[in-house]
């Protein structure tokens, strides 16, 4: 690119490109936009960048991302205690939050198993999953991993796992589109999808 | 359905090509190597999104980044209109009506074609794979379900054959091999189902058209030929088999039953034709595959596709010409390659020709 003989710029961009959903253009757009930005809005955007990352954690119990440790879902007082909801990120738990809909508590597996991506159940954080269910009172496990052909997978692993421990399975209803993702999903869709969910 | 206009831009030979009012009967001429099949292969693309190359990248222009194909379309009363781009980079993007569609089984079946071509012999002679091939663009273009089923399949075999192709270094957790094969019967049932059910449709009008050219003398049959007893319950059957063979499949490092090991016979008289037909045989039965193909889009959809002709009358004297040609007549909108563009066009006086040259419209000469 001979139009930008400036180092520092490419290497912006480049590192903005580096962000899931941001192409070429959008990245060109977003660096513009920080170089016109105040230098005080710049830091304060750098600054807040470092700040959480430093801060936030994965919570030891659900992998949830949060200050605390553990998180403020694993310690409220208002939840259903005998419900765990299974998902792939920690993103979809902010997804399912919102709808309202659903008062249990969360587990983040980190991903589903895709034999294509390399990931097995070793690289996921199945056994921590395993570990809670014989440690709390849990009644029903609800998976909510994604309807695409790595998270449907994961869902039926699972629940051959977790079925013969004596507790309830069951998957989020295919209200969704298939090969959606979760994060996607909008909360209407969501909410009538954790209500009619099947048993497993 | 036909399509009322077609702009190709950067499509193998094809530089710009801008044909803004197509005919019912459209012939297409010009010198060896001028871009004939590729103008009728543009048309196919658009439609099934499928090229003889292995990959979209070789149907780019020589030089190009990038190639487009657009298409007006009326179908049932209604315009669409179509457009697919490739490049720059890897992308495909897909338009319907000017909006953008995110997945292929939402896209393929707008335009629905038969291709007649002379490579079409393959079909008796050729692989399983061609066979496959042919059976899946085919019933793509009439059923979004079974396009969907079919890319799940996909999907989920190629994940299992990883699993399975790495058995050598760790042996593959029992428990997550069956996940996988779990999803493999139910989309491996419903692939089946729909293509045997749509053999025995085939089969039918394949005999019919058959009989048709062959005055009556030879009776032609497909048969949806299963790599495993597919009897019953066909997922039950499906996973049983499966079950049985795991040792097997880790052994070998791959999956070896389902749909995509299963072929569909050819048979003239009861014997499987890529043995026992002759040459002329075999093109008579490709060209009855072909009509079997017509009638069933026609069945499924209540509409009639599309019919590209790459010169399907070489290596035929006048007399068979003329018969096969009665065979197109009824049809709504036909494209047609042909050298000798003289004789079509007296079959066809109504239509509408187009001289290529270098990959470009020479001249349009069009009747009214
Ligand atoms: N990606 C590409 N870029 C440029 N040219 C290409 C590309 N792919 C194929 N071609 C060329 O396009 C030319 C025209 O091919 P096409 O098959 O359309 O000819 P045709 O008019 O049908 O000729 P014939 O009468 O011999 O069948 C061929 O010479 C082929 O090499
Ligand atoms: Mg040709
Ligand atoms: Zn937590």
């Amino acid at each position: 690119m001979e139009s930008y003989n400036n180092a520092s710029l490419i290497k912006l961009i480049n590192e903005l490109e580096k962000m899931p959903g941001i192409g070429p253009k959008t990245a060109q757009r977003l660096a513009f936009y920080l170089l016109k930005s105040e230098k005080a809005d710049v830091e304060k955007l750098a600054g807040s960048i470092l700040e959480a990352k430093e801060k936030i954690k994965y919570c030891s119990v659900c992998f949830n991302m949060t200050e605390i440790d553990p998180c403020a879902i694993c310690t409220s007082l208002r939840r259903d205690r005998s419900l765990i909801c299974v998902v792939e990120e920690p993103m979809d738990i902010v997804a399912l939050d919102n709808t309202g809909a659903f008062k249990g508590l969360f587990h983040v597996i980190m991903g589903s198993i895709s034999p294509l991506d390399g990931i097995g159940p070793e690289d996921l954080k199945i056994r921590e999953l395993l570990i809670r269910i014989g440690k709390e009172n849990i009644k029903e496990v609800i998976i909510a991993t994604n309807p695409d052909v790595a998270g449907e997978a994961t869902a039926i692993y699972l629940s051959k796992l977790i079925k013969p421990l004596g507790v309830k399975v069951s998957r989020l209803a295919q209200g969704m589109p298939m090969g959606g993702s979760l994060e996607y999903a909008d909360e209407v869709t969501l909410a009538r999808a954790i209500e009619g969910r099947r048993e497993l | 359905m036909r399509l009322s206009s077609l702009f190709v831009h950067n499509f193998k030979n094809i530089g710009e090509l801008d044909l803004p009012q197509l005919s019912g009967v459209n012939i297409i001429t010009g010198r060896n190597a001028s871009g004939k099949t590729n103008t009728l292969q543009s048309i196919y693309f658009l439609s099934t999104l499928s090229t003889q190359f292995k990959t979209y990248q070789q149907a780019v222009r020589f030089g190009a980044d990038f190639f487009s194909v657009k298409g007006g379309l009326e179908s049932s009363g209604a315009q669409k209109s179509l457009e697919v781009r490739y490049g720059p980079g890897r992308d495909v993007k897909l338009k319907l009506n000017g909006n953008t569609v995110a997945k292929k089984s939402d896209y393929i079946g707008e335009c629905r074609v038969v291709n007649f071509a002379f490579e079409d012999i393959d079909l008796v002679r050729g692989t399983p794979g061609e066979r496959r091939r042919a059976l899946n663009i085919l019933i793509s273009q009439v059923n979004r379900g079974y396009l969907k089923s079919l890319q799940k399949y996909t999907a989920v075999l190629a994940h299992k054959n990883k699993l399975l192709s790495e058995a050598f270094k760790k042996r593959p957790d029992a428990a997550v091999l069956e996940a996988f094969n779990e999803q493999l019967c139910e989309s491996g049932a419903e692939v089946i189902k729909i293509r045997k059910e749509a053999a025995v449709f085939l089969s039918q009008a394949f005999d019919l058209a058959h009989k048709r050219i062959s005055l009556g003398l030879e009776s032609a049959s497909l048969e949806y030929k299963c790599s495993f007893e597919c009897v019953g319950d066909l997922k039950a059957a499906f996973a049983a088999k499966l079950k049985e063979l795991l040792p097997a499949e880790i052994a070998r490092g791959t999956t070896l039953i389902g749909p995509h090991k299963d072929d569909m016979l050819f048979k003239i008289n009861g014997r499987e034709a890529k043995y026992y037909a002759s040459d002329g045989q075999q093109r008579t039965l490709v060209f009855s595959f072909k009509l079997a193909e017509y009638r069933y889009m026609q069945d499924a959809v209540k509409d009639d596709p599309v019919i590209l002709l790459d010169d399907v009358f070489y290596e035929l004297d006048a007399d068979r010409k003329a018969a096969v040609l009665e065979f197109f007549r009824p049809m709504p909108q036909l494209f047609i390659v042909s050298l000798e563009a003289d004789w079509v066009k007296k079959v066809f006086p109504d239509a509408a020709s187009f001289r290529i040259s270098g990959g470009a419209l020479q001249d349009a000469l069009q009747k009214e």
